[in-house]
Order: C-alpha cells, then sequence, then structure tokens
C-alpha cells in the first residue's frame, strides 16, 4: 500500500490550530494577569520563541528525512536514554491532552449544556477525533486542510466588525507594565509555543523530505500574528476590564454590535472553538499513539487508538477540578517541565546527533 | 457482512444524541429578560437589594389577538411583565424570580441595566461584578441611572415598542446621531471605568414625565433619556444636565452634533454643528501639567430671525462670539466635573498615557490633585453655511 504524504499546506493547517485552538482560549487570560496593557508584547515574544524551536525542528527533520523521531532520537542518544525521554515526553503529552479535553468540554459546559455530566461532553468530542487518528494521516491533514481556511476567515471577519469599539488609548502607555511584568506574561505562551515541536513527529509524512524549516516558521508567524491582533483587541476593547474575564474571546465575540440582520455572533465562536479543537485534540492524539506505538515497535498505531482514547476520558476527571485551578496551574507549574522538555528535547538531539555526526 | 452490522449498531447511539439533551430549554420556557433594574431598600428593617425585571411576556411574544376594540383595531395581550425581588445578596434576590415565574430565567438577550440611585451612591461595584460574572449577560447592555422612585417607571407604559427596555434601548440607539442630549454607555465602559484609575464610569439618565396630565387622564407616564450621571470610582456622586452633557460629550470625543445659540443685535442664532473633532495635549510649563483641549466646529447657523446679507466679516465676528460661547460652556462643564469630583472625562488616564512618569507622582492621591489640574479649551467654531436659500420670514415692522 502506498503510504500517503501531506502536504506543506496540510502541515501548516494542522499545526496552526494544534497551536492556536486553546491559546486562544486560556493564553489572553494568562497574559491579562500580568501584563495587560502590553499583552501585544508577550505574543510577540511567544512568535520569538516559536521560530527559534521551529529552526530547530526543521534542521533535526532535514537531518533525519523521512525517519521517525522515536527511532532516530534513541538512536542519537543511545537506547535506553531515548526512551526514556520519549516516554516523558508522552506523558506529557497524555497529560496535556487532558487539559485541553477538559477545557473545550468545560467551555461547553459552562456555556451551552450546564446540566450535562461533562464525562458526556468529553465524550462526544473525543469520538470524531478518535475515528479520524484511527483513519491515520490521511484523514487528519485532509480535516485540518477544510477547516483551517473558513475559521480564519471567519475569526477575522469577527475582528473587522469589533473595529468600531476599539479604543487604541487603552494601549498606551507602551511598556507601561514594565519589562519583568511583560517577560513574566510571556513565559506560558512560550511553552504553548513549544507544541510547534510535534513538527518533528509529522515531518516523516511530508511529501517533499528535507525542506522542512519553512513549514514551522510559516505556522508560527501565522500564530504570531494572530495572537498579536488577538490580543491587541482583547485589550483596546476591554481595557482593564480584560483581566476579569474568564474567556476574553469570547466576551469580545458577544461584544460585536448587533445589526438588524445578524444579532448575534456566539455561535461562530462555538463553531470556530469546536472545529480548531477538533484538530488540536486529533494531532494529540494521533501524535501520541503514534509515539507509543513506535516507542513498543509496533507495525500500526491502529490498536493503541480507542484505548489510549478511553484511558484520557477516565483519567481527565482526576486531572482538572476547576478553571481557576487549571489557569493557575498553567501559570506557575506548567511551563517549568514544559518548557524545558518540548524546546530541550529536540535541542538535545540536534545536538549531540552533531557532535557525534550522526546522519 | 459484521462490518456492515457494526455500522449499523453504531448508527443507533448517534441517532439517540439528536432525540433529546438534558439541558433541552423551549423558547416558549424562558423568561425574556429586556432590563434589569437595581436597586436597595430597607425590608424588614435590614437594607436589601431589590432587583426589578421588565421582560416579554413569553406567551403573547407572538402577538396574537384578544379581541377587537370599539376603533375596530385589534387590541395586543400585554406584552410586558414586570416583577421585584429583594434579596440580602443579589444572587438571591435574582433566584427569588423562580417561584414567581413559571419560565426560566434567561438573560442572554438583555439589553438595558438600569441602577437606582440608591445603590448607585452606595456603589456599583458588586452589580457590575455580579453581571460580568454572570454568564449569560453581554457588555453591550446599555447602562442607565434613574434618579427617582422606580414605581412610576414600571408603571409607565411604552409608547412605540412592544415593552419598555426596547423602547429605552431604540431611544439610545436612534437619537443618538441627532443631538448630544445622551450617549449610550455600556457594561463594558462603566467596569473598565470602576477599575481604571484615572477613569470614572458616566452613565445617561432616565426619566419619566407624564405626558397626559394637561388632558387630564390617568394615563402612564413616559420615559425620556437626557442627562448623565457621573460616577468617582464606583459611586454616584451627581449629575450633569442636558446642556452640560452636550459639553462633556464634545469634551469626551463622542459627540455627533448639537447646537449653540447666541444673542446678535438682540436676537437668537442658532448654530448647529455636525462635525466635531477633539484633540487633547499635555504640556508642562514650569513643572505645571497643563491639559489642552482643541476642539473644532464644523456646522451651519441654522435658525437666522433677522435680515443680514451675512458678509465674510459678520460671519467671522458670529463664529468668534461663538467660539466664546462654547470654550464658556466647556469650562462650566469640567468645572462642574471638578466640583463634583468625579474624573469622567479621563484627564488621569490621559496623563497616564501620555506622560507615564509625572502620572506616577499623580496616581498616588489623584483625586485630591485632579481638581487643581489646569484644563484650557480652544475652540475653533467654522460656519460652513447658513443652511439659508433665501431671506428669513422678518415682519414688516422689524426691517
Amino acid at each position: 500500500m502506498q503510504k500517503y504524504r501531506i502536504s506543506g499546506g496540510q502541515l501548516i493547517g494542522m499545526m496552526f490550530w494544534t497551536i492556536m485552538g486553546t491559546a486562544i482560549i486560556s493564553l489572553p487570560v494568562l497574559i491579562g494577569h500580568h501584563a495587560p496593557r502590553d499583552a501585544w508584547a508577550a505574543a510577540v515574544l511567544f512568535t520569538i520563541g516559536g521560530i527559534g524551536l521551529s529552526l530547530i525542528v526543521g534542521a533535526l527533520a532535514n537531518r533525519f528525512p523521512r525517519r521517525d523521531f522515536v527511532v532516530y532520537s534513541q538512536q542519537v542518544l543511545g537506547t535506553w536514554m531515548g526512551k526514556l525521554l520519549i516516554l516523558a515526553f508522552l506523558v506529557w503529552l497524555f497529560h496535556t491532552m487532558g487539559f485541553v479535553l477538559w477545557q473545550i468540554a468545560n467551555f461547553i459546559s459552562l456555556s451551552l449544556l450546564p446540566k450535562t455530566p461533562i464525562v458526556a461532553i468529553m465524550a462526544i468530542l473525543l469520538l470524531p477525533s478518535v475515528y479520524v487518528v484511527f483513519d491515520g494521516i490521511e484523514s487528519l491533514s485532509r480535516c485540518s486542510q477544510v477547516i483551517f481556511l473558513p475559521t480564519i476567515i471567519i475569526i477575522y471577519l469577527l475582528y473587522l466588525m469589533l473595529i468600531p469599539d476599539v479604543n487604541l488609548e487603552n494601549l498606551l502607555p507602551i511598556f507601561g507594565d514594565g519589562a519583568a511584568n511583560i517577560f513574566r506574561a510571556s513565559i506560558t505562551p512560550l511553552a504553548w509555543a513549544g507544541e510547534i515541536m510535534f513538527v518533528v513527529f509529522l515531518a516523516p509524512f511530508l511529501n517533499k523530505a528535507g525542506n522542512t524549516i519553512k513549514y514551522p516558521v510559516i505556522t508560527m508567524v501565522l500564530i504570531g500574528f494572530g495572537g498579536v491582533i488577538n490580543e491587541l483587541f482583547y485589550t483596546a476593547v476591554f481595557g482593564l476590564l480584560r483581566q476579569h474575564s474568564s474567556n476574553p474571546f469570547y466576551s469580545l465575540i458577544r461584544y460585536i454590535r448587533p445589526t438588524a440582520f445578524v444579532e448575534r455572533y456566539d455561535i461562530l465562536f462555538v463553531t470556530i472553538n469546536l472545529l480548531g479543537n477538533f484538530v488540536k485534540l486529533s494531532v494529540f492524539l494521533y501524535i501520541f499513539v503514534l509515539g507509543l506505538s513506535q516507542l513498543m515497535g509496533m507495525k500500526s498505531h491502529r490498536p493503541l487508538t480507542l484505548p489510549s482514547a478511553a484511558a484520557l476520558l477516565l483519567s481527565t476527571n482526576y486531572l482538572v477540578n476547576s478553571p481557576n485551578e487549571l489557569v493557575a496551574f498553567l501559570d506557575t507549574v506548567f511551563p517549568l517541565y514544559t518548557i524545558p522538555l518540548l524546546y530541550g528535547l529536540p535541542a538535545l538531539v540536534l545536538l549531540v546527533a552533531a557532535i557525534r555526526r550522526i546522519k | 457482512m459484521v462490518k456492515k452490522a457494526l455500522a449499523l449498531l453504531a448508527i443507533i447511539p448517534i441517532l439517540l444524541l439528536p432525540s433529546g439533551c438534558w439541558d433541552r430549554r423551549e423558547i416558549e420556557d424562558l423568561l425574556l429578560v429586556g432590563a434589569i433594574i437595581f436597586g436597595k431598600s430597607n425590608v424588614s428593617d435590614t437594607e436589601q437589594y431589590r432587583v426589578s425585571f421588565i421582560t416579554t411576556k413569553p406567551s403573547s411574544s407572538g402577538g396574537e389577538q384578544v379581541g377587537m376594540s370599539e376603533e375596530g383595531g385589534a387590541a395586543q395581550a400585554a406584552m410586558q411583565w414586570v416583577a421585584s425581588s429583594y434579596g440580602p445578596t443579589l444572587e438571591e434576590a435574582m433566584l427569588k424570580f423562580s417561584i414567581r415565574s413559571p419560565r426560566y430565567i434567561y438573560l442572554a438577550h438583555n439589553r438595558i441595566i438600569i441602577l437606582e440611585e440608591t445603590v448607585a451612591k452606595e456603589g456599583i461595584s458588586e452589580v457590575v461584578d455580579f453581571l460580568v460574572r454572570a454568564e449569560d449577560t453581554r457588555l453591550r447592555n446599555y447602562v442607565l441611572v434613574i434618579k427617582e422612585d422606580i414605581s412610576d417607571l414600571l408603571k409607565s407604559i411604552p409608547e412605540f415598542e412592544d415593552i419598555l427596555a426596547g423602547e429605552l434601548f431604540s431611544i439610545l440607539e436612534t437619537s443618538i446621531g441627532e443631538g448630544d442630549y445622551h450617549h449610550p454607555s455600556d457594561l463594558n465602559i462603566i467596569a473598565q471605568g470602576i477599575l481604571t484609575k484615572g477613569q470614572d464610569p458616566w452613565a445617561p439618565v432616565v426619566e419619566t414625565f407624564s405626558a397626559d396630565q394637561a388632558a387630564g387622564r390617568d394615563a402612564g407616564r413616559s420615559v425620556i433619556i437626557k442627562g448623565t450621571a457621573l460616577f468617582r470610582a464606583d459611586k454616584l456622586v451627581g449629575y450633569l444636565d442636558a446642556e452640560e452633557t452636550q459639553q462633556f460629550l464634545l469634551l469626551k470625543g463622542l459627540a455627533n452634533t448639537g447646537i449653540y445659540y447666541i444673542d446678535s443685535n438682540g436676537e437668537k442664532i442658532s448654530y448647529r454643528y455636525e462635525y466635531a473633532r477633539t484633540r487633547r495635549k499635555l504640556a508642562v510649563k514650569d513643572g505645571q501639567l497643563n491639559v489642552d483641549y482643541d476642539i473644532t466646529l464644523k456646522g451651519l447657523l441654522q435658525e437666522v430671525h433677522f435680515f443680514s446679507n451675512l458678509s465674510k466679516a459678520e460671519i467671522d465676528s458670529l463664529e468668534r462670539a461663538l467660539s466664546v460661547r462654547a470654550s464658556t460652556a466647556l469650562l462650566e462643564t469640567i468645572n462642574r466635573c471638578k466640583e463634583l469630583g468625579s474624573d469622567a472625562l479621563g484627564i488621569g488616564r490621559l496623563i497616564h498615557a501620555r506622560k507615564p512618569e509625572i502620572w506616577k507622582e499623580y496616581s498616588k492621591n489623584w483625586y485630591s490633585i485632579y481638581p487643581e489640574i489646569d484644563i484650557n479649551v480652544n475652540v475653533k467654531v467654522q460656519i460652513t453655511g447658513t443652511a439659508l436659500g433665501s431671506k428669513p420670514i422678518v415682519p414688516k415692522a422689524s426691517e
């Protein structure tokens, strides 16, 4: 059977929503806590960090074209060291996937279905992802490609409609929050940007091997641009009130001035949120089962899909209790282990490979 | 075969999903709240929150006919349902509606929030926090302040729309471009005003008046929106009347159109500006901080009741006279804001934005520095035309 190859555009579509999916929900809250007026600066730092990592990831993928990260990292770092680090990464992935699932489910539960048990919502959210992941990279990449463009267009249309409510004075004084606060605000976003390293798992599927660097860089530039625009709008429209909104993007969409023929735009947010996070969840789940199957030397990832999803569904209930707890965790603990893992792992493999001259 | 059977089996749970869910709520089960009124009152010697709703009656929202009145027009069933509830906390006062209303309280379509003077004077932060926190209210809810007792407001009958909330909303939305009597302020602006140092909240004022008193009928009262309520942090400190509101909106840069009149040769001339541009500048002179307002108005002479060919020189002198008239009025309003101790004009925020290093000093005790800040107004009135195509109609004797 001919193995399906994904195109660069599909990779960008996948990675865009993988990072943006929950970044658009939780990052503004975290950034707003520390640097409400200069939030856009944190988004710029996020982009710089992401592009830096993209260069490492791209170089790594170019060095080992058509080869799986799980396999060559063991070759480079030694079997046991490699296995241990991949395992640590998979544990991180599973844990983070739990947050992602809980966050989307919690949003739906709060805003749309307050009485429905959250497990039921999570199960329904997981079902399409499980189906796509079971089908493999072809379904996943095509879904992402289809979702990518319409969602982006809708987001920017929504921003256009908010322009009358923009008060640019809310952004002044520039850098008034202080450099320390801006750097503090950008720590969790930097951890988020680390997710661009997933490209090393997806690069072997690319149709043009050895030319990988530009795709993660383009993805990061797109996300960074979107992020800066988002943060500018949150601050310009809500000022200091953005610190008090648990979901600034949703508040923003609900704030659009109703017109005679369209009064409410909430549904567009729900659509974007569900579609984007479907991509995010699917990519996370796919990389998890792919990594696990390669680590265990299995021929196919398929047998692992359903058990992993079931395990995720069961454990998510014990991972998170409340939105405030999650925000506090993401703000303080999460970046502490995420940044070393996501930035360190590919950098370490590249460094050791360069020293040991392994190709 | 097995695959087909499995696929069919998989379809069954999917079919079950659309048939119902835990949160099914039919639209006729919803109490569509159009306006919420917050106040405080004494109930059995303890001060409690009073929350009043103005809602659309769900059963009649289709506008069904209940019979023909004498004139032959179709009378409609009462559209509006008004009720109040009391509670020591806002949440409790809100929940108590459920023991009276057989519908679910639904705030997502609420458009108006009215604050009674009682609650506004004590501080609105609790109410605003409650509304921002409530998951279904929107930040685009317009906020109004009411001076008088709300019983008149609750009894007043909407004259154009189905319910009072719709009437208030329409007045706020349509008359905004017609004259600077008020400008809507929403929950977002109010909440930002409470939170931001150097920027206080403000909201238009709603009043009721009896339109039919002269006719001797005991008809209901009607609503008007006029004037502005000024806050200091979250407490109401005073009101601006209609004329002061016009100046206030010019200073805020929210003006659309308004009228100034002056006396010339014993006759009144009214000038209507259709374009207003407000620029604010900060200047430091000898260690003294000055705020300069540059306001440019462009408009027409709308009413001239004496004969004149309005030469260039005459127009120039009219422009000068109007500029003086406008800047006096603007300065009076600025002083009124200072007297009340409310920085609704956002002077502090302007200093923060443009001169952060000075603001660091000032922000410590801004409210005592604010009245001392020198604010200058520089108005440039331009008469772009006379709006007179022909000679005015003037009685013979006066010529």
